[in-house]
């Protein structure tokens, strides 16, 4: 082009001097230059250079994807470890979002506290009483700082509706319920639902269980009262299912699903009064807006002193916040269990990323080359990083979306393990998405950050002759990655059998009476006058007629569903009570003893003939006994229990009906007509089909008690529940161990198969020169035996010292003996062995010659 | 117009090619332009409307002889491409379209008017 343009000009201008001179023809010629500066002219139309970068973030996209369909064994090792990996970690994430959400619900969670006692020692309570006018009190007399309270007392009810009969749990409580905490209202008004005697809110669920229906407003349902009989209560309100755990209605794992107003509290309770100081609720309470709690907390305190410096004296009230109630309760376990969840979780995704670190860098050997001439050809060391960031996380990507898949598959059964439902796929909030993206790309770049460092590090000349030498540094890092993974995954795996041991000690151990074949039933009619224990006695003989039964017993108090009803000082008569010993005071009958099988040591138990009985004896155990030094025939008096004489006349064997928690407490048996309450009718059954039997018994019921319900558990299956927890962490263990397994074996898989392709030509040598096949496999392993040993003399002592603390928990525990430790890492060390030599087996046989003439 | 995109320019510029036949280099279809339309061409907008045309396929060039008078330079002849016929036809059809289509009366009335 130039050349035309210059040659147009030279012709032109030798016209233009020929017409009108030089001087003319000069300007003309500096003109028609100077015209010719124009885009279409000096610079093509199509731009020669791209103005982005594009075209290079394609090329990384298309290297990594060749990369990837290139090497694909290492590929799908590498997806198939981190899918692990996220899934878990997702499935850990999703359920403590779920368990860190608990109570958020609540309107203005963060000024709502619940009140708790702090006892002086030998006033012992429940820890979450409070004295009931208190709350009343601080609202009044400081509007500025307390807002609102709610109290409650939780009764276990039957509700009637036609022939429908259930057993409900209630809270009996303040009209401040729905308001207070917001509870979300479909039908009926929140402010006055609770304000009328005779109101009743029920959830969604009560509601569609009696009715079929939510609209139910203004319907009335049948409640027994314990005190006034069958009455009448109208539904005011329906509100929505409550979110299940809150701190609430769910307050100790109750459940509570109808609500009634304390209008009605003495038809449940004969003799409480509200405005005492010494009657004992639990109560919550507001803070107004901006309220500081050290105002509140001193203002309670000052409150207490003034109007009951007796109770003050002997508790201190202080206010829990309602927002991590949840988390913090029974001692922070559920944070126990979420802290422990997410370091488990946590340590899962390490061993993934590890195992991708370690295959990386070994495979990328193989890849010194390519980067040499990358960085030859111009490449910078920052878009080599950037060549291997992308791969990694290409790879994180496509485990992330399988992850996903994963989850969606397996969360039913998780949700079912952790004992709370998971969240689908289709309910995630923004925030959790948000978390996934973001993590699923942090585990890409972390886990190809320092293959991606090192190798772009190497200088070019070297890693294009391909030497070995700069991978030196990088194979003692990943040989420490795998000491790491293998001690892991041997900690816990062994914490794994510890666990799984001590609850098998739980559930078969001798719990000093027979738990088989005994079956409660809690939805007992509560009379408890003359005519109620009456009805009760004839209605045990009615049940002794049928065939399938053995015996029966109607208590307060049974295996899985709690001891006693209350702990009393019992002291020697003479002796002032507060030298007495705390001994939980068991309400039961004259055929207790024969129901549950509990060894007698002396004297006799309480008379199963209502005529031939002694009022006011009782029998304790063998723990009480030791306690107060006791004999049979002593005369002890029992605090709070009134001027009564209470003679022993004898003594059973200990037994444990709660869980191994705790050791074996002092108890005392008292009949049921002493006491003047009972709750359960508990009947061991003759051998048989269970099923039958229970039907059999139901129909019974059913003649005896027409308007209660059949509710009732086995002793042995409720007293499972008691160990839930522990039975969630052997679940979750358990699986954990066989993931970080799968994991570390696939790593170990990876490792071994390119270390053997790499070594292929070095054991041809060997065998030429007379090496056998055993010295070859020795000689591969010899690496990883090295390696576990490493790795158990650390992970060992870390679980001993973690399970043996652990076990302290108990009262009653096994003792760690050496093949907890030996086990695990023996299974460990034979199928990594086992990976490692079937692995190199077919190298080790192989003809050298093949190996040898490749080059 | 959508199907062949020539400006006003260009057109002015494709059909001196098209009188000049065989001879159509820049400095000769400058001068045609020049003596024809009695408007002065600038060096620059004629090449850029040439590079435009050639490189929608309406002209090709080929290098011409070194003569003298251009210091050893060699001419660009450019003729026309079959599509730059096209091209220029389309273009007269659609003005003798528009042509067609405005009613005589115009004409008339204009020239009362003038």
């Amino acid at each position: 082009m130039l050349d035309y343009v210059e040659g147009d000009l030279m012709e032109v201008y030798g016209r233009r001097v020929k017409e009108s001179g030089k001087r003319k023809a000069d300007w003309k010629f500096i003109l028609d230059v100077l015209l010719l500066f124009r885009p279409g002219i000096i610079r093509p139309r199509r731009p020669y250079q791209n103005l982005n970068t594009y075209s290079m973030y394609k090329s990384y996209f298309k290297i990594a994807y060749r990369v990837i369909i290139r090497n694909k064994m290492y590929s799908a090792i590498h997806v198939f470890g981190l899918t692990i990996g996220v899934t878990f970690a997702l499935l850990i994430s999703v359920f403590i979002y779920g368990e860190v959400q608990v109570n958020q619900d609540l309107k203005d969670v963060d000024q709502l506290y619940l009140l708790e006692s702090r006892y002086r020692a030998g006033h012992e309570n429940f820890e979450w009483y409070s004295p009931a006018p208190l709350v009343e009190q601080a609202v009044e007399k400081y509007p500025t700082l307390f807002d609102e309270y709610y109290r409650f007392y939780d009764r276990n009810i039957t509700i009637s509706k036609e022939d429908k009969h259930f057993r409900v749990q209630s809270m009996i409580g303040d009209t401040s319920f729905l308001p207070l905490f917001g509870f979300t209202v479909l039908h009926g008004d929140a402010q006055t639902a609770l304000t009328a005697p005779n109101s009743i809110v029920i959830t969604e669920k009560i509601a569609s269980l009696y009715f079929g229906k939510a609209d139910v407003e203004g319907e009335t349902l049948l409640v027994s009262t314990e005190q006034n009989g069958l009455k009448e209560f109208q539904i005011t309100a329906v509100i929505a299912d409550l979110q299940k755990k809150n701190s609430v209605s769910d307050f100790m794992m109750m459940d509570a699903q109808v609500f009634l107003s304390f209008e009605n509290i003495r038809d449940f309770f004969n003799q409480v009064d509200i405005d005492n100081w010494s009657t004992d609720i639990i109560s919550y309470l507001k803070l107004t807006k901006g309220a500081s709690r050290q105002e509140a907390h001193s203002a309670i305190h000052t409150l207490l002193k003034d109007h009951a410096p007796l109770v003050a004296e002997r508790r201190s009230i202080e206010l829990n916040p309602l927002q991590d109630f949840y988390l913090k309760a029974n001692s922070g376990s559920v944070q126990k269990l979420v802290v422990s969840l997410a370091i488990v979780a946590f340590f899962i995704l390490l061993l993934a990323i590890v195992n991708f670190v370690n295959i990386s860098i070994a495979s990328s050997i193989s890849r010194l080359r390519e980067v040499g001439v990358r960085k030859a050809l111009g490449g910078m060391k920052q878009q080599v990083v950037i060549q291997f960031l992308c791969e990694s996380t290409i790879l994180s990507v496509i485990s992330g979306i399988g992850a996903l898949l994963f989850y969606q598959l397996s969360h039913g059964y998780f949700g079912d393990v952790l004992g709370s439902p998971l969240l689908s796929l289709a309910n995630f909030p923004l925030f959790l998405w948000g978390m996934i993206s973001a993590g699923v790309l942090l585990i890409g770049i972390l886990a190809g950050l320092y293959p991606s460092f090192y190798l772009s590090l190497t200088k070019p000349i070297e890693s294009l002759k391909g030497k070995l030498e700069s991978v030196k540094g990088t194979i003692r890092f990943s040989r420490s990655l795998i000491v790491i993974q293998f001690a892991v995954t041997i900690f816990i795996f062994i914490s794994a059998v510890v666990l799984s041991q001590q609850i098998s000690f739980f559930l078969e151990k001798d719990l000093g009476y027979n738990k088989s074949r005994v079956l409660v039933v809690d939805s007992v009619p509560r009379i408890f006058s003359e005519e109620g224990f009456q009805k009760m006695e004839s209605a045990k003989q009615e049940f002794l007629r049928s065939y399938r039964v053995q015996s029966a017993s109607l208590s307060w108090g049974a295996p899985g569903f709690g001891l006693s009803p209350v702990d009393a000082k019992i002291y020697p008569l003479g002796k002032s009570p507060d030298e007495g010993i705390r001994t939980a005071i068991s309400s039961v009958d004259g055929d207790y003893l024969n129901v549950f099988e509990i060894e007698m040591i002396d004297g006799r138990f309480l008379s199963a003939n209502e005529a031939a009985r002694i009022p006011n004896t009782i029998v304790i155990n063998k723990a009480a006994q030791k306690a107060m030094s006791l004999h049979v025939g002593d005369k002890v008096g029992i605090q709070n229990f009134g001027d009564v004489e209470y003679t022993v006349t004898g003594i059973v064997d200990d037994f444990n009906f709660e869980s191994l928690h705790t050791s074996v407490k002092p108890v005392a048996f008292m009949h049921n007509r002493d006491f003047g309450a009972f709750r359960y009718f508990s009947f061991k059954l003759e051998n048989g089909d269970l099923l039958e039997s229970v039907q059999e018994l139901e129909k019974l019921w059913k003649q005896v008690f027409p308007n209660d319900p059949f509710s009732y558990a086995f002793a042995d299956e409720r007293l499972q529940m008691l160990y839930t927890t522990e039975l969630q962490l052997k679940k979750g263990s358990s699986m954990a161990t066989v993931l970080m397994l799968i994991l570390v074996l696939t790593g170990v898989f990876g490792l071994v198969s390119l270390s053997v392709s790499k070594r292929s030509k070095e054991i041809g040598v060997r065998k030429v020169l007379g090496a056998s096949v055993f010295n070859i496999l020795a000689l591969i392993s010899r690496e990883y035996v090295l390696l576990m040993i490493l790795a158990v003399s650390l992970g060992a002592p870390l679980a001993y010292w973690f399970a043996s603390s652990w076990l302290e928990n108990f009262a009653f525990h096994i003792t760690l003996s050496w093949w907890m430790i030996a086990l695990p890492f023996g299974i460990v060390f034979l199928m990594t062995l086992v990976i490692v030599v079937s692995h190199s087996l077919r190298t080790a046989m192989s003809n050298p010659v093949n190996s040898l003439k490749s080059e | 117009m959508k199907d062949f995109q020539l400006g006003e320019f260009e057109e002015i510029v494709i059909l001196t090619v098209g009188i000049l036949n065989n001879l159509a280099y820049s400095v000769a279809i400058k001068d045609e332009i020049e003596s024809r339309l009695t408007r002065t061409v600038s060096m620059g907008a004629l090449h850029t409307a040439l590079n435009r045309m050639e490189d929608k396929g309406y002209l090709k060039s080929y290098a011409g002889e070194a003569t003298e008078e251009r210091a050893g330079r060699p001419r660009r002849y450019f003729e026309i491409t079959a599509l730059g016929k096209k091209a220029i036809l389309h273009a007269k059809e659609t003005r003798d379209g528009l042509w067609n289509a405005i009613p005589k009366a115009i004409w008339q009335s204009s020239l009362a008017g003038s």
